[in-house]
């Protein structure tokens, strides 16, 4: 059953990756090689993150994941956030 | 049975390792250092290629990453261990206070409720420890089991006419490791006995018999002395896992005593091993729990741990969360392992989370390992971090139950978040991350559990209470 829950959650960030995507394409917006690869990390520490937390759990370990969740996700926020302004700083020149 | 095989030249590979070889490299393998030495795959995978069990990042190695000084080990006499000694080093006027201190805080715990030394987790304590002493092995098969039993076809080839199984040494570990872990043993290793190994056999076991060596072909013993044959043996060595979950839900560790029944558990299996053998025509000497020799030792030499802070052994895999290391000697040729390099004896030098969190103060706090033993209780002979055992002993036996260094070593970990296999390949490739990952395993809240009372939640609780993915 377990793989069938990780086929839920990985259709679900490709949805996400795609429509994020497409979005980029409709408003006119083309990420560089960095840009790109900050999302890519992000993406991954986000995964990572939410596997350690399901898997703690399982383990009977809580607090260890949610320390697992938080120090992944803060640095892939900060990677979006450095993505947002760098497009953002882009844009406006 | 399959004939007898010529043994390959190339080096051990896991299964995993060499299904991708083919799937991967085939057109390039003629070309690849990967020498092709067999007639099928099928011959290939039943090889020593499909023996190997530690993950990738585990070297093999041909010496214990502990250092070893051959020269200053004799064969130890077992009774010098704090269990046989209690009352030289503490005292009889001490041992007496122990007991009532022990009785008093069991009293406690079971009038009051007290969460962990409740009337109930005393009551599964005690049912958990059943048959450690009840059923303690014998020395040979025969001692222990009751060959008039009506429903169990206990045999010997011997009885059919027919000869011993002869599978190569390959073969016969292979078998002896599927047996064993059929009767719940967790990993399993082979050392070959040699003038230099016997020096780890006992010279007199904990119940006061001699053991000797003698030019027969069959062990034996009698009341005076265990004997064994003079002849090629092999050390069969395999650890006893125990409840991780248990070992963490208590004020210091093993709430419900896990151990009693691990220890209750390889009463079991070293029996069943001498069945098995005795069923295929081969010895199988073996005993009580630590009946033939330092436990640790044999366990570092077969490569299912390396040594550790707390001197005992520590597994790759399972961490400390084993109870012991069951040992059997047997006539049947089998494959030896090798010690193994992972990196553990590097990270225990800066770890040191066991002795901190060790109530008693039992458990070395030195930053280099040592030659020098504690005290008599220690066989010696390695540079190692020994451990105060009568301070541990006194602590151990006038509280409710003590398993501190068990609970917390960061090896004890269940295997389901991808992050601790991860952490591991650090330990063994990236040392200079080491002391990070101590900090963060503090961090991540790893160690005893704040209520032991949520064991009792558990309605999932995994079997035998091990590891959900393992068990």
């Amino acid at each position: 059953m377990e793989w069938f829950i990780w086929l839920v959650f990985g259709s679900i960030i490709g949805g996400l990756i795609v429509s994020f995507v497409n979005y980029l394409n409709k408003i006119g917006v083309q990420l560089i090689w960095f840009e790109w690869l900050l999302f890519g990390l992000g993406t991954l520490l986000i995964v990572f993150g939410v596997e350690t937390l399901v898997h703690s759990l399982a383990e009977f370990q809580p607090q260890a994941g949610w320390m697992g969740l938080l120090f992944m996700s803060v640095p892939a926020i900060i990677m979006f956030v450095v993505i947002g302004r760098s497009v953002k700083a882009r844009m406006s020149n | 049975m399959k004939n007898s095989r010529k043994k390959t030249t190339v080096q051990p590979m896991s299964r995993r390792s060499f299904l991708k070889t083919i799937g991967l490299g085939g057109a390039a393998l003629g070309a690849s250092t990967f020498k092709w030495n067999f007639k099928s795959l099928e011959e290939a995978m039943d090889s020593q290629y499909a023996e190997k069990t530690m993950p990738w990042w585990v070297r093999e190695v041909d010496e214990p990453t502990v250092e070893v000084d051959w020269d200053k080990i004799e064969r130890y006499d077992s009774r010098r261990t704090l269990f046989w000694t209690a009352e030289e080093h503490l005292g009889a006027e001490r041992l007496g206070q122990m007991n009532e201190e022990y009785g008093n805080a069991m009293y406690e715990g079971i009038s009051t409720k007290k969460p962990g030394q409740s009337m109930r987790d005393w009551a599964l304590s005690a049912a958990g420890g059943y048959g450690w002493i009840e059923h303690a092995a014998g020395w040979t098969a025969e001692e222990t089991i009751n060959l008039e039993n009506p429903y169990v076809p206990y045999f010997t080839p011997e009885e059919f006419g027919v000869a011993p199984w002869d599978g190569t040494p390959e073969e016969n570990s292979k078998t002896l490791r599927v047996a064993l872990r059929y009767f719940g043993a967790s990993d399993v290793g082979f050392v070959k006995l040699t003038e230099k190994t016997k020096k780890l056999i006992y010279s007199v076991d904990g119940d006061g018999r001699e053991i000797v060596f003698e030019d027969v072909d069959q062990g034996y013993s009698t009341e005076e002395k265990k004997v064994i044959p003079n002849k090629d043996l092999w050390m069969i060595t395999y650890t006893i896992p125990q409840s991780l979950i248990l070992t963490q839900n208590g004020e210091y560790g093993g709430m419900p005593w896990p151990e009693a029944m691990a220890y209750a558990s390889v009463q079991h299996i070293n029996t069943r091993l001498q069945i098995f053998l005795r069923g295929l025509g081969y010895q199988g000497l073996s005993g009580h729990t630590e009946s033939l020799g330092p436990a640790p030792a044999w366990g570092v030499l077969s490569g299912l741990g390396e040594m550790a802070r707390t001197n005992r052994l520590v597994s790759p895999k399972w961490g400390n969360a084993i109870r012991t290391i069951g040992l059997t000697l047997t006539d049947m040729p089998v494959a030896v392992t090798k010690p193994i390099d992972a990196g553990i004896w590097r990270f225990c030098q800066t770890c040191k989370k066991c002795a901190e969190s060790c109530p008693s103060g039992a458990l070395s706090m030195a930053d280099e390992p040592s030659w020098e033993v504690a005290g008599p209780w220690n066989s010696g002979g390695i540079k190692g971090f020994y451990e105060d055992a009568a301070k541990c002993y006194d602590f151990l036996f006038s509280h409710p139950n003590c398993m501190s260094c068990h609970a917390v070593c960061p090896y004890n970990k269940m295997d389901k978040a991808t992050m601790h296999e991860l952490v591991k390949i650090s330990i063994a490739k990236m040392p200079m991350f080491n002391g990070i990952i101590r900090d963060l395993d503090d961090a991540f809240g790893y160690g005893l559990a704040e209520n032991p009372e949520d064991f009792w939640d558990m309605e999932d609780l995994p079997l035998y209470g091990l590891d959900p993915s393992r068990s």
